[in-house]
């Protein structure tokens, strides 16, 4: 296709790719300004060397969608090129779940616990106070930002705050357990079938809908709700047999 | 032959590669069950990044419709029911059309058009292509299968078109087929922009002209056959006997377009749509399997 064809294409679709990028931009949580900086920087690699990645396009699915996932998977190349490939501690991995996301917050990108803690408390990802999460902190190790640190940003951690040592104790226990039903859960996902795991990350770490699941793998809702029942039963079944009770299984999915 | 999952354009930083194109046909329920499965396979086996901006695509595709801001097909629909009034004179206006293109010579009438406008009002254009492989640029498929599948997608177009329907597979299908025949660039471009432009701004003499073009850098009779399979195809499965009654909608001769094995389906298939009543489930096999054997 000429040139010019696909520039009318780029610019017929325009609008919806600003509202896709507006979409990613909410579900990433990014500040105003990180979500102009990723639109500019995705606008630019669909339109360098004239335009390929429209190019591309074949007409197997509809152009909003094709846009959609090709700007989704965009989105995590600017965050590897932006960040540089993040690989979390050893520490953050035997914690897992939440404080995986926390090292990426307070190590990474230098945010503030107070300010981490926030965040992930108001996406739902955690109920844990900014003490509870500043002992998970407190077991990262220090390293040099990926990114330019302005001065002053203020440290992480700030065990001074707890006024009991009572407190950090019954934290310390809360967070080994934690992190033991993260160990077993991520052993026994293994086992399932790679597309249970699949249904199961949909469900549960991106927190879609059955009826989602459904739509975005082509697969009827029904035989989906008793797949993602026979998943949970077996890793509860699994879990159990290393120690964790029912409620902790529970609390981990949000039952 | 299918093509490759390899995309050039997305380097993700993982052993596997998967085609964005690919998670989007999946989304919008466009690839066939074995396709999909296909897809939904590769998805489970690829990092865990790359599930995470599937999840995050499919998310956004359901918001982006949920928000009032569907993919063109359901905007232009809208519009569509805007111009519910004006069904009758459109109804009249296709009826002269027809009547005309009945009465005109053979080489100019638009057999594609007169198929899709003779199938009952509750026949849609499919929303997948009726053959299981995705051809593309590479694709080694014969001529033969080629100017069938033309004359599949000239009717699928039309009556999306007559229906008010914004679905594009027809018009996608078209542009990837002819773009790599010799002399049809500028008219696989033609149908690249209008599917995606959702066919706005084009009316159907500009869609005939463009079909004839199509037709013209293929074999035509084979065109017209493909057609005629389609609309008949479409119609069995509605049920519509009256398709096959009469001469109104006569099965092409193709001469020796075709070799003897589907010169002796299109033998048994003349005779089950003369039978009455017509043997429906038969017709309907007999047109799938011709389907099948001429274009794959």
């Amino acid at each position: 296709m000429p040139r010019e064809q696909l520039e009318t294409l780029f610019l017929q679709t325009l609008p919806a790719i600003e509202k896709i990028l507006g979409g990613l931009a909410r579900r990433h949580s990014l500040s105003a300004s990180d979500g102009d900086e990723f639109a500019s920087w995705a606008k630019l690699r669909l339109i360098e060397d004239d335009y390929t990645i429209v190019a591309k396009f074949r007409g197997d699915s509809s152009i909003t969608t094709y846009l959609t996932v090709v700007l989704a998977m965009l989105y995590r190349e600017y965050r590897v090129q932006e960040w540089g490939r993040w690989r979390p501690s050893a520490a953050a991995k035997r914690h897992g779940g939440i404080a995986l996301k926390l090292e990426v917050l307070t190590q990474r990108d230098r945010m503030p616990v107070s300010q981490a803690g926030e965040l992930l408390r108001t996406s739902g990802e955690t109920r844990l106070s900014d003490t509870e999460l500043s002992v998970i902190v407190a077991s990262f190790p220090r390293r040099s930002a990926l990114r330019p640190v302005e001065f002053g940003v203020p440290l992480p951690v700030d065990v001074a705050a707890y006024e009991e040592a009572d407190e950090f104790l019954v934290s310390e226990e809360a967070l080994a357990q934690r992190g033991l039903v993260q160990r077993t859960l991520a052993s026994a996902m293994e086992a399932l079938g790679a597309e249970d795991q699949l249904i199961i990350r949909m469900r549960y770490m991106n927190e879609l809908s059955v009826a989602d699941i459904a739509r975005g793998l082509a697969i009827k809702q029904k035989p989906i709700y008793r797949r993602i029942e026979r998943a949970l039963g077996f890793l509860r079944h699994r879990l159990e047999q290393a120690g964790v009770s029912r409620e902790e299984f529970d609390e981990t999915f949000g039952n | 032959m299918q093509e490759s999952w390899k995309h050039p354009l997305i380097p993700l930083k993982t052993p596997q590669q998967i085609d964005p194109e690919r998670l989007a046909a999946l989304i919008d329920g466009r690839l066939s069950p074995s396709e999909a499965a296909a897809v939904r396979a590769q998805l489970a086996s690829v990092d865990e990044s790359v599930q995470s901006a599937f999840a995050d695509a499919v998310a956004l595709s359901r918001d982006s419709q949920a928000e009032g801001n569907p993919p063109l097909q359901l905007a232009r629909r809208r519009r569509w029911r805007r111009a519910l009034p004006a069904i009758p004179m459109l109804a009249a206006a296709a009826a002269v059309f027809f009547f005309v293109k009945r009465s005109a010579p053979e080489t100019e009438a638009y057999q594609p058009g007169m198929l899709a406008a003779a199938l009952p009002a509750s026949v849609s254009a499919p929303a997948t292509l009726p053959w299981t492989a995705t051809r593309g640029h590479d694709s080694e498929t014969a001529d033969r299968a080629i100017a069938v599948r033309i004359g599949v997608l000239l009717v699928d177009l039309e009556l999306a078109a007559l229906r008010g329907d914004t679905n594009m597979t027809a018009a996608f299908g078209m542009a990837a087929l002819l773009q790599p025949l010799p002399g049809a660039t500028a008219i696989a471009n033609e149908f690249r922009q209008y599917a995606g432009a959702a066919g706005s701004g084009t009316d159907a003499l500009q869609r005939r002209r463009m079909g004839l073009e199509a037709t013209r850098v293929s074999d035509s009779t084979l065109v017209a056959l493909g057609a005629y399979i389609e609309a008949a195809r479409l119609a069995a499965a509605s049920g519509d006997s009256s398709f096959f009654m009469g001469a109104r909608n006569p099965l092409p001769e193709v001469g020796t377009s075709v070799d003897d094995s589907t010169q002796a389906q299109l033998t048994r298939l003349r005779a089950a749509t003369s039978a009455l009543p017509v043997p429906m489930n038969e017709v309907a096999a007999l047109l799938n399997q011709l389907l099948h054997s001429l274009a794959s």
